[in-house]
């Protein structure tokens, strides 16, 4: 038997890392995506104009300098000269030009659109030059072209096709390569050796597709994998205990909360929110799933716009009772009712949020246990873009929002808001979000969104749950490891592995 | 064969084959309606503004009535043009993707189908009780049951004797991540006995083979003292052929619950996700290629049947 297995015994290259996702991207196009695990593979072959420094600074990454007008309304951009795609071809301002063209093209059909509709016009101005209009003054607009850059010559015009073969043949200016699509769905990367900088230190780098998430950390404990995304919080206490195996916060911005439907009755009724909010205790779900820290508002708490002199609700039965007979509600038999009808409500979550169920449960139980009659659905992504966020058929939803270094809530909770599903409308509110947005100065940024902290919180469109402590696992045979919060991969070239 | 036999062979194709292109027809069109019935598209999954999303959906004919969908793609899929995937492997061509995910399916397809008959049939034939009634219980687990305990106990075992210095990794490990003729076998081994498939084709195999031991042909060639084995198992064909295209089907289906288990990225597999995804084309073309397996093993079954029972083309 041994002799047999060491027969077919087989290694992995020492300078291999393989990580896991749990889907592989279906696209390789940063035009087209949808994903994380998309955007992660989007890091290793892509550059943007600007990144971010291990600060999380915006620096620039394709940019050799620029210089912003005195009206907030261009920036003039100087690219590097030492940059070349994957192919050998220089890059060029006309690659800038060609990638917001595709984006703002309406012909491409890019989910990324949005990202450049505050750009009005490119002008390229030589070689490496380039000047960038915008619909409105700005006060840091490098904090925003953080998208990934595409060569104009790989493509025919700016409409571009999702069938186009550079789905599967991208070249981009990143660290690494795309070398091919393996059968079993895994990717293959090789360093790129003409990276600005130097070639990355980790010569290849696999990413595998492990659909049971279960199993990702059964596969790195057996040494399948050097690398896991993120740590189910079940399997935290094993991967902790193995002296081969290091744990890294992987700290996305990102937080839960459970959002009312504000357009169906009675959830219209702020003393119905609120009393809601009253009958849960946050810090009792948030127990069983992890550790974490409770919020109050729509951000993080090391975020600058988290508004600290806002305290987070705590149980509190009586508070509700009271705002409860306020709104009308009389409690029969140990249940709330009004005008004969009793308070039940379904909670929607989406059946792909990890430890979800375990929420779901103890929150179902909670508000039971206040007298809240509660129905559960799980949805799957379809069924949940369907009837949350397009049909609005749903009375309370459980869910997170992810954000880039930019938190930028405006679509959550402005009137206007495209993923403001739960019709949550407050002209002051709406217009600190706009001042927010449009503000040269950062001062006043941080003012209207800490004002947005405070009134958001008394509205409740939503209870403000918690941010989750996440981790990746990174096998110890690699080092000099440090996570972006959100892109992951960002620092990659200076990764390396024993041996 | 006699110009009545030939006639009635004639009419009797002519049934099969219509019934084949109609069972066909009916599953793309089943499988459409079943799917535009599930909340959420294609579109849903993509679009993140309300903009976007009208947009994909005119580009990607969901506002049209499934039936004039279906239609539209089977003509043009007669032309050779399967369409695009839209959200699984977006812009990739459907021929392609059911090309390659059925060729990875028609290995395990295939061998559980061989494995589960032929174990029946040999296990029926040389009365090994003990070997018959020890597989039977095994096959009484669901195939994903199988599967996941097959999995683990390699696994586990396999890292114990790495751990221990007794071994180093071998190719396949870990299963099932690892592209590895091993998977392959472990999924034929899954699907051919698990969820009762081999409990069941061995029961009627038993059944038929005891009926033919009795039947008066047999008897009668026995007492000649002719040779038994090539008149049985001729006559042990005709039975096994249509329970074979019985249990087609229920393969079929089952390679959807032994790829995902096994991560084999196979047709089963990639149509668990097309559904998910909402990716009606891919879901189609999948489904159409499943519903040729199905119906065509049927159809040869009917046809062997055929050809060898001279009586069925008269009762035609």
């Amino acid at each position: 038997m041994s002799s047999l297995l060491l027969l077919l015994s087989t290694q992995a290259s020492a300078q291999t890392f393989r990580y896991a996702e749990d889907q592989a991207p279906g696209i390789v196009n940063p035009l087209f995506s949808t994903t994380m695990s998309e955007a992660r593979v989007a890091e290793l072959l892509f550059d943007s104009l600007y990144s971010d420094d291990q600060e999380l600074a915006t620096t620039p990454e394709l940019v050799q300098s620029d210089e912003l007008s005195a009206d907030g309304l261009s920036l003039t951009l100087r690219l590097r000269s030492d940059i070349t795609w994957h192919d050998g071809s220089p890059l060029s301002a006309d690659d800038v030009a060609f990638t917001i063209g595709a984006m703002k093209d309406p012909g491409t059909l890019s989910t990324e659109a949005g990202r450049v509709a505050w750009i009005e016009s490119v002008q390229v101005d030589g070689p490496l030059a380039l000047t960038l209009r915008f619909t409105e003054p700005q006060m840091a607009p490098q904090d925003k072209l953080t998208f990934k850059i595409l060569p104009a010559h790989a493509f025919s015009g700016t409409q571009v096709s999702r069938g186009d073969s550079f789905k599967t043949r991208p070249i981009g200016t990143g660290p690494y390569k795309l070398i091919r699509y393996n059968d079993d769905n895994s990717i293959t990367f090789q360093a790129n050796p003409d990276n600005r900088g130097g070639q990355a230190r980790i010569g290849e780098i696999v990413m595998r597709e492990v659909s049971d998430k279960s199993y990702q950390a059964k596969l790195l404990l057996y040494q399948s994998l050097e690398g896991l995304v993120r740590v189910l919080p079940r399997d935290l206490a094993v991967l902790q205990n193995n002296h081969d195996i290091e744990l890294y916060p992987y700290q996305t911005n990102s937080w839960w909360y459970v959002g009312f439907n504000q357009e169906r009755a009675p959830f219209d009724d702020v003393r119905v929110r609120s009393a809601l909010s009253y009958l849960v205790d946050v810090n009792a779900l948030l127990a069983p799933i992890g550790t974490g820290e409770v919020l109050s508002g729509p951000f993080v708490r090391s975020s600058p716009y988290y508004n600290h002199k806002v305290a987070s609700r705590d149980y509190d039965e009586g508070q509700a009772a009271a705002l409860l007979e306020d709104a009308g509600f009389v409690r029969e038999a140990g249940m709330w009712s009004r005008d004969g009808e009793p308070l039940t409500l379904t909670l929607s979550a989406h059946r792909t949020l990890e430890s979800a169920q375990e929420v779901v449960i103890n929150l179902q139980s909670q508000l039971r246990s206040g007298g809240v009659q509660v129905e559960v659905d799980f949805l799957d992504e379809a069924e949940w873009k369907a009837k949350v966020w397009r049909e609005r058929d749903y009375d309370l939803v459980l869910s997170q929002w992810s954000f880039d270094r930019n938190e930028d809530i405006r679509e959550q909770l402005h009137s206007s808001g495209a993923r403001n599903f739960g019709g949550y409308n407050n002209p002051e509110v709406d217009a600190l979000l706009d001042e927010a947005r449009s503000t040269r100065d950062p001062h006043v940024k941080k003012a209207s969104l800490r004002q947005v902290h405070a009134l958001v919180a008394q509205d409740t469109p939503m209870i403000f749950l918690w941010t989750l402590d996440s981790y990746s696992a990174l096998s110890t045979k690699v080092e000099d490891v440090v996570i972006h919060p959100f892109y992951f991969f960002t620092w990659v070239r200076q990764w390396h592995m024993k041996g | 064969m006699s110009p009545r036999s030939l006639a009635g062979l004639g009419r009797a194709l002519a049934t099969h084959l219509g019934g084949f292109v109609l069972a066909i027809l009916g599953a793309a069109l089943l499988l459409q309606l079943l799917l535009s019935l599930a909340p959420g598209d294609a579109a849903d999954l993509v679009a993140g503004d309300p903009g976007l999303r009208a947009a994909l959906v005119q580009s990607w004919g969901l506002d049209r009535p499934v039936w004039s969908r279906t239609l539209t793609w089977l003509s043009a899929m007669l032309g050779g043009d399967w369409g695009m995937s839209l959200t699984t492997r977006p812009g990739t061509p459907v021929a392609e993707l059911v090309a390659r995910s059925s060729a990875r399916s028609a290995p395990v397809l295939a061998g559980s189908l061989i494995l589960s008959l032929s174990l029946s049939v040999l296990l029926s034939w040389k009365r090994w009780t003990l070997v018959s009634r020890g597989l039977s219980l095994t096959s009484v687990l669901p195939v994903f049951l199988l599967a996941a305990a097959a999995i683990v106990g390699a696994n586990e075992v396999t890292f114990a004797g790495i751990q221990a210095g007794r071994w180093s990794a071998p190719a396949w490990f870990a299963l099932p991540v690892v592209d590895h003729p091993l998977r392959t076998a472990l999924a034929v081994l899954c699907l051919g006995l698990g969820s009762s498939a081999f409990s069941e084709m061995h029961q009627e195999s038993v059944e038929a083979l005891e009926r033919l031991r009795r039947a008066p042909f047999v008897l009668a060639a026995r007492a000649r003292g002719a040779s038994l084995t090539p008149i049985l198992l001729r006559n042990l064909a005709l039975p096994l052929s249509g329970l074979v295209a019985r249990r087609a089907a229920f393969f079929v289906g089952g390679l959807v619950v032994i790829e995902k288990v096994l991560q084999i990225q196979g047709a089963g597999a990639l149509l668990w996700q097309a559904c998910r995804q909402r990716d009606w084309p891919l879901v189609v073309g999948l489904s159409l290629v499943a519903a040729v397996v199905v119906a065509g093993t049927r159809l040869a079954a009917d046809l062997f049947r055929l050809a060898l029972d001279p009586r069925l083309r008269t009762a035609q």
